[in-house]
């Protein structure tokens, strides 16, 4: 699913969180969302999950507003993941990547079908969380909640898919893992996902095209390659970044200034 | 794990006899009354050259202390001057003493003897506030040197440590059980004005009206009695054994349903049916007598021995304020309530305002099944009237 | 895997459903025999299926089953109330009280006397009136809760606000009333189900069946399972939060509210029967844990209940509130299970 963004501005009271901001995506691929904290990566992330309306500006999903589609149909067609999971009252595993399936249920069905469980044994091998499913969520490792969090995005098989930090507290294993299968999933299903990421050497790795935001506004956008090698990421970051190449990969590795004036 | 076993049961078994040590003091009857011992002090007479003086003499420079019914000693130097009554019964004994002319304070409820009201809107006497809601800046607005409370209400007893304070003395009178408790209360309040012999011939007075009834009272009939208090949706509170009312239906030849238990219980339907009272007495407290009898209509109550035979009574204004105040009334009381309870045998005496529910009318349905008992109309009678 | 686990999740509870209801029936029948006089279990059920007992026997039966049907009904209905309220603001600690409903209606329920003793005389009509204030309760902390936002969290700072202006504002009414009824109020509310009768158990019974029927309807128990995992995670599952948490809060403003006018103010339940069901099943599955919180809380009204007549015939005073019986049979209960669930 193609996804465009047609300078989409929001704000928070007074403070603007994204300012004019025009993107597209095309389907099959992957666009990752970095820079700093506060650059309006998250804010980017739930106007496309239509979880906020635009103040200005339109999002276009395969050509048509995303404010004429219907709440069911968007929540069928897209799924937006929120690592902040609120865990006060007890739920397991499988319960929470159970609940991703509720849009496709037909009207007055109370429990879930067997191609609902199916997918869900599916997923959680894919994701190797099969022996965390009836695990409580409140007893998980923020790596393993991570990955159930993968799952119950995965679970509605979206056609757009937005993640917010999948990498976060994965060891370097299931990084890779996991932005593997989220590629994989993307390629497969012609879908379209946005990541919002903070490592910026992932990125490098797993995105077609990498769009740097700082204050809102997007100054960067284009190929890894070119984005991190641009002196775009040392202004808005601070830090200098490296491109090196490894096999077939331009890996991107930020460097502190302070190494940089100790070598010269 | 054995441990843990181990604090697991403990913890359970501790909130377990936490819960049966709530129960337990509930079934005991809870807060243990405090006792009361009456002291009597010797007052140091000053004997006065003539001798012959002496009897009629009041001794103003004797100090004359009683002990309350928290069990406090209380001193005066002289019989106080201001007074301040928080109760109605209270009130009725301070005018029955002939004190009136000391009272500078009553509360709202204050009706009886009609001379209250007279001051009242005289200005004599001022307002302090309700029974329950006594206003303390009032009280002490009005420079009272002794203020009468009664033990067994709350707000009172809240009032002591803040009037003491000021430097007003509070004398507490008991939450009576019986008349002896009203005798010992009159007594007490006759020491301090230094009227006992006043307080001897009213107390004579009151046992010998009761006396009078408890000889004409049949000895072989005991009608069975339901008190409630306020209309059934309230809740159905009766009057236990050790109460006034239940001392009242005891000493007036009748069997108290409730007498088993203390204070003012909650009973239930299923009790009620199960003692099957002879006659119901109800506090009406300013209600329409026409809503009240259709409501018990609706209820069990109807299928009673006391509906059935038209024996509900809806006891109003100055007859409720009668049964409900441990005061100088006391023998009325009793006489009013065996006129209920044995018509034949009593007149009823003239006061208002007791009701009696229309003969038997009203339906009731149980089970499924509608229980109708007649088709009279409910016309409630007056029975007693001024 | 997931299958497997899925239909273990199922036969616990079919099992538990089968348990509880069990006990609810066992003290459902134990009930209708403790009373004042004690009727045999087997007389009991006899005597309600052939009617061949004799009168008295058969109205004392009429008067219990009104009682045991009205205290199975408001453990229902405040249980149900607790795990909706505990839902919407994902809070084990919430009851059903919190949205204020309980003080307006006994505000509203004393401006009527004020303007009228009579009423108390008039049950029906005082029950309306409480439940009408029950309601008014709830639309005021939902419209402050909306106009400051709409959050769960300001919907609960606005019933808390209207809680305490109205358990003020009716503490001095009462104490106006107090004055004129020349008997203490504290007994206003006070839960207890003595005085109930068959003819109360509509008000009991309608807003307890439209309120359950409602809640599936609309499909609330799976609304507030996506909730439970935050509001993006609800919204993008495509559930209207904002209208998710009033309709729930409304239905547990309403079966509360009628249980306040009917038998008064209950408390504990509300509380541990959402716990109890969680516990038992092991996670908050609200298609789950709103069944099986109805039959717990249900269990638990009824057995308050029997232990309140109970201590009538050994003790001196009369019965105890519900509510109070409630706290002293549930807490322990609930303590074992608090327990045993830190320790798995």
């Amino acid at each position: 699913m193609r996804i465009e963004l047609k300078n989409v501005s929001f704000s928070y009271n007074s403070v603007k969180a994204v300012d004019k901001v025009s993107l597209e995506i095309d389907s099959g691929k992957t666009l990752c969302l970095v820079g700093p904290n506060g650059s309006g990566k998250t804010t980017l992330l739930k106007l496309v999950a239509s979880l906020i309306r635009p103040k200005e500006g339109v999002i276009y999903l395969d050509g048509k507003d995303l404010k004429t589609f219907d709440i069911n149909e968007i929540a069928k067609m897209l799924s937006y993941s929120d690592p902040h999971l609120p865990r006060t009252l007890p739920a397991r595993v499988i319960d929470f990547i159970l609940t991703s399936r509720y849009p496709f249920h037909k009207a007055f069905q109370y429990f879930e079908s067997k191609d609902d469980l199916e997918l869900v044994d599916f997923l959680s091998r894919e994701l190797k969380i099969s022996h965390l499913l009836d695990r409580r969520l409140d007893q998980l490792s923020s790596g393993e909640l991570q990955r159930v969090v993968i799952a119950a995005a995965l679970a509605k098989k979206p056609k757009v898919l937005l993640l917010d930090e999948p990498s976060a507290f994965l060891d370097i294993r299931y990084r890779f893992e996991v932005m593997d299968i989220v590629k994989k999933y993307v390629a497969k299903y012609g879908a379209t996902s946005i990541v919002a990421l903070h490592d910026i050497n992932i990125a490098s790795l797993y995105c077609d095209t990498v769009a740097l935001l700082n204050k809102g506004k997007i100054v960067a956008c284009g190929p890894p390659s070119d984005v991190f090698s641009s002196k775009v990421v040392e202004e808005v970051y601070g830090v200098k970044v490296e491109i090196i190449q490894v096999g077939s990969y331009y890996v991107a590795f930020p460097l502190p200034n302070y190494r940089d004036r100790q070598h010269t | 794990m054995v441990a843990r076993n181990v604090a697991l049961t403990l913890v359970v078994a501790l909130m377990m006899l936490a819960a049966g040590f709530g129960v337990g003091t509930y079934l005991a009857g809870g807060t243990a009354t405090t006792a009361i011992i009456t002291e009597i002090k010797t007052t140091t007479v000053v004997f006065t050259e003539r001798l012959t003086e002496l009897t009629t003499v009041v001794m103003p420079e004797a100090r004359i202390s009683v002990v309350d019914a928290l069990g406090r000693e209380i001193t005066f130097d002289k019989p106080p001057t201001r007074v301040v009554s928080l109760a109605p019964s209270i009130t009725e004994m301070l005018f029955a003493l002939g004190l009136q002319d000391r009272v500078v304070g009553v509360t709202s409820h204050c009706n009886y003897p009609p001379e209250v009201q007279q001051l009242v809107s005289k200005g004599e006497i001022a307002i302090i506030g309700g029974f329950w809601t006594p206003d303390l800046e009032k009280i002490v607005s009005l420079k009272p040197d002794l203020v009468i409370g009664s033990a067994g209400t709350l707000p009172h007893l809240k009032l002591k440590e803040s009037l003491e304070q000021v430097g007003i003395k509070v004398f507490y009178t008991r939450a009576a059980s019986d008349k002896y408790d009203v005798y010992s209360d009159i007594r007490a309040l006759a020491k301090i004005f230094r009227v006992e012999r006043v307080a001897e011939e009213l107390i004579n007075r009151i046992e010998a009206d009761i006396k009078s009834v408890e000889t004409s009272i049949p000895k072989d009939e005991k009608p069975k009695v339901l008190v409630l208090l306020g209309p059934p949706a309230w809740g159905l509170y009766s009057a236990g054994g050790n109460t006034f009312m239940g001392w009242l239906i005891r000493t007036a030849g009748g069997v108290n349903i409730a007498d088993k238990f203390t204070g003012w219980p909650v009973l239930d339907y299923d009790f009620i049916l199960l003692h099957d009272p002879d006659v119901i007495i109800i506090s009406a407290m300013g209600l329409n007598y026409t809503t009240l009898s259709k409501e018990i209509g609706e209820t069990p109550l109807a299928l009673t021995k006391a509906f059935k035979n038209g024996k509900v009574y809806l006891v109003d204004q100055e007859a409720n304020d009668i049964l409900v105040r441990p005061g100088p009334r006391l023998g009325l009381a009793v006489r009013m309530l065996a006129s209920i309870l044995f018509p034949d045998i009593f007149e009823p005496p003239k006061t208002p305002v007791v009701y009696r529910v229309g003969e038997g009318t009203g339906s009731f349905s149980s089970a499924g099944t509608t229980i109708r008992l007649s088709t009279v109309e409910i016309l409630p009678r007056i029975v007693f009237t001024t | 895997m997931a299958y497997q686990i899925a239909r273990i999740s199922k036969t616990k509870f079919l099992l538990l459903v089968l348990a509880l209801s069990s006990l609810l029936l066992l003290l459902a029948v134990v009930s209708l025999s403790v009373g004042s006089s004690m009727i045999p279990p087997f007389q009991a059920l006899y005597c309600l299926a052939r009617a061949e007992c004799s009168e008295t026997t058969r109205l004392i039966l009429g008067l219990r089953v009104a009682r045991t049907t009205a205290s199975i009904l408001v453990g229902c209905m405040l249980a149900v109330a607790g795990v909706l309220i505990q839902g919407i603001t994902r809070n084990p600690l919430a009851d059903p009280f919190i949205l204020g409903i309980s003080s307006t209606a006994l505000a509203i329920l004393s401006v009527a006397l004020l303007v009228d003793v009579n009423i108390l005389a008039q049950r029906q009509l005082a029950i309306s009136i409480a439940l009408g204030g029950a309601l008014l309760g709830f639309f005021m902390t939902t419209s402050i809760g909306v106009l400051s936002g709409g959050t769960v969290l300001s919907l609960v700072l606005s019933g808390i606000a209207v809680s305490a202006l109205f358990s003020g504002v009716s503490h001095v009414l009462l104490y106006m009333l107090q004055d004129r009824l020349r008997h203490p109020y504290v007994n206003l509310l006070m839960g207890s189900t003595s005085g109930t009768l068959g003819r109360d158990i509509p008000y009991l019974a309608v807003p307890a069946v439209l309120s359950l029927l409602a809640l599936y309807a609309l499909g609330i128990p799976k609304a507030l399972n996506a909730y439970l995992f935050g509001e993006h995670h609800a919204s993008q599952l495509g559930y209207r939060v904002k209208l998710t948490t009033i309709t729930s809060a409304f239905i547990a403003s309403l079966l509360t509210g009628a249980s306040v006018a009917v038998v008064g103010i209950v408390g504990f339940i509300g509380l541990a029967g959402p716990h109890i069901s969680r516990m038992l099943y092991g996670t908050s599955d609200h298609r789950v844990t709103v069944v099986l919180s109805a039959l717990s809380g249900s269990a638990l009204a009824v057995s308050a209940d029997i232990v309140a007549r109970l201590i009538t015939l050994f003790s001196t005073r009369g019965e105890l509130p519900l509510g109070v019986v409630t706290s002293i049979i549930g807490a322990p209960f609930l303590a074992y299970l608090v327990i045993r669930g830190g320790r798995s």
